[in-house]
């Protein structure tokens, strides 16, 4: 028995453009509710919306970033409903001609690289945002009313909730590095719905398809999905079906949790917007946008094996995220030792990042610092593991190793006489551990070193110490 | 002398040369509103202390010397669809009863601007719907010409408060007809410019593919000399054109007394329009019309134009549809009337537009929404627009022969109270001859050129898109022709 | 013809409510204009672009510099209930 699990994905991202999407309005995120509001993405009556150019260039980026068709002649439609958050009874948005139309983008899975395939990229207004008192009233504010958005629909390509994680950090990694969104979740910058559904392979029985909504973190999707996955396919083994529905996860209960059932209703009344002239794009317009767009991270990884001899794998992870790869570019650019460098960002950097669950950029450390560090050990002016203790001091103060070393006293002893006044003393005391030595017991070797190191508080130099141990027994014992 | 009898040219002159100051004038006219509009109710808001102080500000600039502007101290009545800033807007609705917008409309803009005085806002029919101003949620305005007659609509209030002299220009909307079938009921000139030629930012929209603001003048020049001061590209409208200008349209007035003018000019007759049931008196009068303009060397032939006959219903279909999603924001929580009955969002909804929007508004919403529904939306709304691409190029067949097009306003005079309400049908026929020239986006007049038992005929001239000036010309000398008794 | 249901059906899409007594009336308006738009059917039209925009130019788009936004009393002064600068809406039950 087996089954397979199908996820499509529906992404809101919000353009970080300085206005709105039809009007001078900021686009800044917050401010005192309903203040950044105007008669245009308020709706009052008579108003009328100018569309915003950078808006239309930051989603041909996207565009041009997942390979997809650009639509040189569009318009905008009216997707007409009513809910509180939306001004005018309608949001606009595209329906037949989406700016961008099919592309596709790759995800690295374990059995290899796999494609996704995007469906379409639409451009579209936010709705405002209600907040429920504790007494049950509903307090709206129209700050958001009229934020570009781009609309990103996959097919439904992705199997696991995994790959459905991997193309999300995929995702977001993308159109941070083109630097056209914030895609901060808990701002709700980035939005996404899980379509999801399994088939039953053997008898080709399919679930309904159930529609996640309002999920705010990727975990949550992620779980969302797995939970999801699992009652369909409980449902199946059962002989049933599950309901066409919309469901939202509960992340206290940790399940998901009916909304609404999703008859076939939902009657949209799609009209193009006759307050906005046709669109079109200049075909010179998206050739300057192709041009001037950043090394994507797919490019960018592939040149990082060339450029510095990465492994792919390693190559990976340092361009996952524009800051990391330029903070990693420009360590080197300052310390000609790629490896090195790589080591040591891959290593005790990134570890850091993720206990502070921080991005490099907003961290104390700068490549000049790093590059310092890794100097010094290089130079063996500090020993390894003094290096560590350093760039820890690094991340906490924002002092530079120069100085961290220098009042610490943590200039490693490379001075054979001071080294071997300790080694000979560690050699008096442990007679026992060189007996071991003798006889065979390699570690024995390695707790005098670690002796010595003790006794000098970590800065004598560990293979001179080692060395001297190896001459010192051979000589006197 | 009444004061309130000259045009908006003579009067700019008076003005000019000190005969009477701006407060003074528009003191005649508030004292004229005064007399007459209890009984016409033209007005919904009047502006009385706002237009005196703007009064007196302007004679405080003609007393240092300064000069005003292209408008200056002529007093305005403007529509009460288009948006007036801290002025109550009512759209003539109990929905926005109490709405008073916090901008002003692009046309607005330019009128204060021009230093023109705003009387106050005119009555309509409920949103524009209507083309008798009887639907309006505060009564029904007069036909001064007879009193038992509707002024048409839905602009009634804008062409009755010209005609009874209440103001000297006002500003209509015209989305099919709105603006040249009052001028035609209240036997004054309205003109409906090219789509794209005039702002709608502050235009509350009815059809937002169709809608433009209208003139109204007690003659051609007053109109054109108005529209003139009101054109251009407005980046707030994208709908706007960046050939939207008002030389051509001044240049058309300065050789308003050259008779010369129309010699030569093509003028077409489409046969469809002559063909329909229309008034004979109206027939009369719009063929002696003709004549008139024939005989001032307009050369004139009939001409087909096949789709027109399904002007009505496409124009019914693309309306529907686009006030019913225009008309969505009525919602009860951001503005207008809010029921205090609900329990639910929807209820909130439902009964708020239930209890605030007229019969006739309603009924168009529903229709819209069927027509735009998912299982219509191809066999009505997408049909209506391709028969509407066929009917501009009609038009455009037709201009490429011709300078203008010719027909009545409406097939039909004036009509009582209460008589065209129950049947709907029969009141959308009043806008045969208005519609199409909405669905192409065309510029047209309609001109007073004669009576039928006492009630007036309006001639209606049409023009190819932004050939505003050809529709000026030919007015002009059925103007000069008529007067002179050609 | 138009049913009595697919007329509820409209009015909940567009948020109207019409009582029993007038549902009857309105359908058979709405079907006797329903008849009169049967005349479009007569036009062959299947290969003609339906006319989505009335001007012949295309979109000049704004540039994305920051202008001025209302002030929030005149943002929020048009309504029935407000507090703390937002729009309210009393108790409603989803
Ligand atoms: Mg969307
Ligand atoms: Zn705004």
């Amino acid at each position: 028995m087996g089954y397979k699990t199908v996820i499509g994905l529906e992404i809101h991202a919000e353009l970080s453009t300085e206005t709105k999407m039809f009007c001078s309005c900021t686009n800044a995120f917050g401010g005192e509710a309903n203040t950044h509001c105007c008669p245009v993405c308020m709706g009052l009556p008579g108003a009328l919306p100018v569309l915003n150019k950078k808006a239309v260039e930051y989603a041909i980026k996207a565009g041009i970033a997942f390979n997809t068709k650009i639509n040189t002649k569009t318009r905008m439609d009216r997707k007409n409903y009513f809910y509180a958050d939306l001004v005018k009874g309608y949001q606009i948005s595209q329906d037949t001609i989406p700016l961008c139309g099919e592309g596709y983008t790759e995800i690295e899975i374990e059995e290899g690289t796999k494609r996704v395939n995007l469906q379409r990229i639409h451009i579209e207004e936010d709705t405002g945002k209600l907040t429920h008192t504790m007494d049950g009233d509903t307090l709206i504010d129209y700050n958001r009313a009229g934020v570009p958005l781009i609309e990103i629909v996959t097919k439904p390509d992705m199997n696991t909730p995994e790959e459905a994680r991997l193309f999300l950090e995929k995702l977001r990694a993308t159109l941070k590095y083109i630097e056209v969104s914030d895609v901060k979740m808990e701002e709700g910058s980035l939005r996404c719905d899980v379509n999801i559904n399994v088939v039953d392979t053997e008898t080709g029985l399919k679930t309904n398809i159930t529609e996640i909504k309002n999920l705010n973190s990727f975990r949550g999707a992620v779980k969302a999905m797995e939970y999801e996955e699992k009652r369909h396919i409980d449902t199946l083994k059962q002989g049933q079906n599950t309901l066409k529905e919309t469901r939202r996860w509960d992340e206290v209960k940790g399940e998901t949790i009916s909304m609404r059932e999703k008859g076939d209703t939902a009657d949209y009344r799609f009209a193009a917007d006759g307050d906005l002239a046709a669109i079109e794009i200049p075909e010179e317009w998206v050739n300057e946008i192709r041009n001037s767009m950043p090394e994507l991270p797919h490019h960018k990884k592939e040149r990082f094996v060339k450029e510095y001899a990465l492994s792919e794998y390693d190559a990976g992870v340092l361009t996952a995220s524009k800051a990391l790869a330029m903070f990693f570019e420009d360590t080197v650019k300052l310390l000609d030792d790629p490896k090195l460098v790589s080591n040591w960002v891959m290593g005790d950097v990134l570890r850091r990042l993720k206990d502070d669950d921080v991005e490099i950029e907003d961290t104390k450390l700068s490549p000049k610092d790093l590059s310092q560090l890794i100097a010094l050990v290089k130079s063996e002016k500090i020993n390894n593991n003094t290096g560590k203790k350093v760039l820890k001091e690094i991340f906490d103060t924002g002092k530079d190793p120069e100085t961290i070393v220098k009042e610490k006293g943590l200039i490693q002893i490379s001075d054979e006489s001071q080294v071997r006044e300790i080694v000979e003393k560690v050699l008096e005391d442990n007679k026992q551990s060189i007996e071991d030595y003798k006889s065979g017991k390699d570690r024995a070797l390695g707790f005098l070193v670690g002796q010595v190191m003790k006794i000098s508080r970590g800065k004598a130099n560990p293979q001179l110490a080692n060395k001297m141990i190896l001459d010192i027994i051979k000589e006197k014992y | 002398m009444d004061i309130t009898k000259l045009t908006a040219i003579e009067t700019k002159e008076i003005i000019k040369k000190r005969e009477l100051s701006v407060k003074e004038l528009i003191g005649s006219y508030l004292d004229k509103i005064d007399s007459v509009d209890k009984e016409i109710n033209a007005f919904i808001t009047l502006n009385r202390e706002e237009a005196l102080k703007n009064a007196e500000k302007l004679d405080k600039k003609i007393k240092n010397g300064q000069s005003l502007g292209a408008l200056g101290g002529l007093p305005i009545g403007i529509k009460d669809n288009i948006v007036t800033k801290d002025l109550k807007t009512t759209c003539g609705s109990k929905m926005l009863e109490n709405f008073i917008p916090p901008y002003d409309g692009k046309v607005v803009e330019k009128i204060k601007k021009e230093d023109g005085i705003i009387l106050g806002k005119l009555n309509l029919d409920e949103f524009a719907m209507g083309s008798s101003t009887e639907t309006s949620y505060f009564g029904e305005t007069k036909n001064p010409i007879n009193m038992e007659m509707v002024p048409g609509g839905s602009s009634g209030g804008s062409a009755a408060a010209v005609k009874a002299g209440e103001v000297l220009l006002s500003l209509g909307t015209d989305t099919g007809g709105s603006t040249r079938q009052p001028a035609a009921f209240c036997d004054v000139v309205g003109i409906k410019p090219s789509y794209g030629l005039v702002s709608r930012y502050g235009i509350v929209s009815l059809a937002n593919t169709l809608d433009t603001v209208g003139v109204l003048g007690k003659d051609v020049e007053d109109a054109a000399f108005f529209l003139s001061t009101l054109t251009g590209f407005d980046p707030l409208d994208s709908t706007s054109s960046e050939s939207a200008k008002g030389e051509t349209i001044r240049e058309s007035i300065v050789n308003k007394n050259d008779i010369n003018t129309i010699k030569g000019m093509k003028v077409g007759l489409p046969k469809e329009f002559f063909q329909t049931e229309i008034d004979k008196g109206i027939s009369r009068e719009v063929n002696k019309a003709i004549k008139i303009l024939e005989s001032l060397g307009a050369e004139i032939e009939e001409i087909s134009m096949p789709y027109l006959e399904y002007s009505l219903a496409v124009y019914h279909v693309i309306v529907a549809a686009e006030i019913s999603s225009n008309l969505a924001r009525f919602d009860g929580i951001r503005y207008g009337h809010r029921s205090e009955d609900y329990n639910t969002l929807d209820e909130l909804y439902i009964n708020s537009r239930t209890e605030a929007l007229g019969e006739e508004v309603k009924r168009r919403i529903m229709f819209g929404t069927y027509y735009l529904s998912k299982s219509n939306a191809n066999s009505h709304y997408e049909r209506a627009l391709k028969i509407r691409r066929l009917i501009k190029e009609d038009f455009d067949r037709a201009f490429g022969k011709y300078d203008i097009l010719l027909s009545p306003t409406s097939p039909i005079l004036p009509f009582k109270f209460g008589e065209k309400m129950t049947n709907p049908l029969s009141m959308y026929k009043a806008d045969l001859f208005t519609v199409p020239v909405n669905l192409g986006g065309l510029c047209a007049m309609s001109i007073p050129c004669g009576y039928e038992n006492g009630l007036p005929v309006g001639l209606q001239i049409i023009g190819d898109r932004f050939k505003e000036a050809n529709i000026i010309k030919a007015g002009l000398a059925l103007e000069g022709g008529l007067k002179n008794g050609i | 013809m138009v049913t009595k249901e697919q007329i509820q059906q409209i009015a909940s899409l567009c948020k109207l409510k019409y009582t029993e007594g007038e549902i009857d009336e309105f359908a058979k308006n709405f079907s006797q204009v329903l008849g009169y738009m049967e005349k479009l059917k007569e036009v062959d039209a299947d290969n003609v672009e339906p006319l989505y925009f009335i001007s012949d130019h295309v979109q000049r788009f704004r540039e994305d510099v920051v202008g001025e936004s209302l002030q929030r009393e005149d943002v929020v002064k048009n309504t029935t209930e407000e507090q703390f600068g937002y729009f309210k809406i009393l108790r409603i039950v989803e």
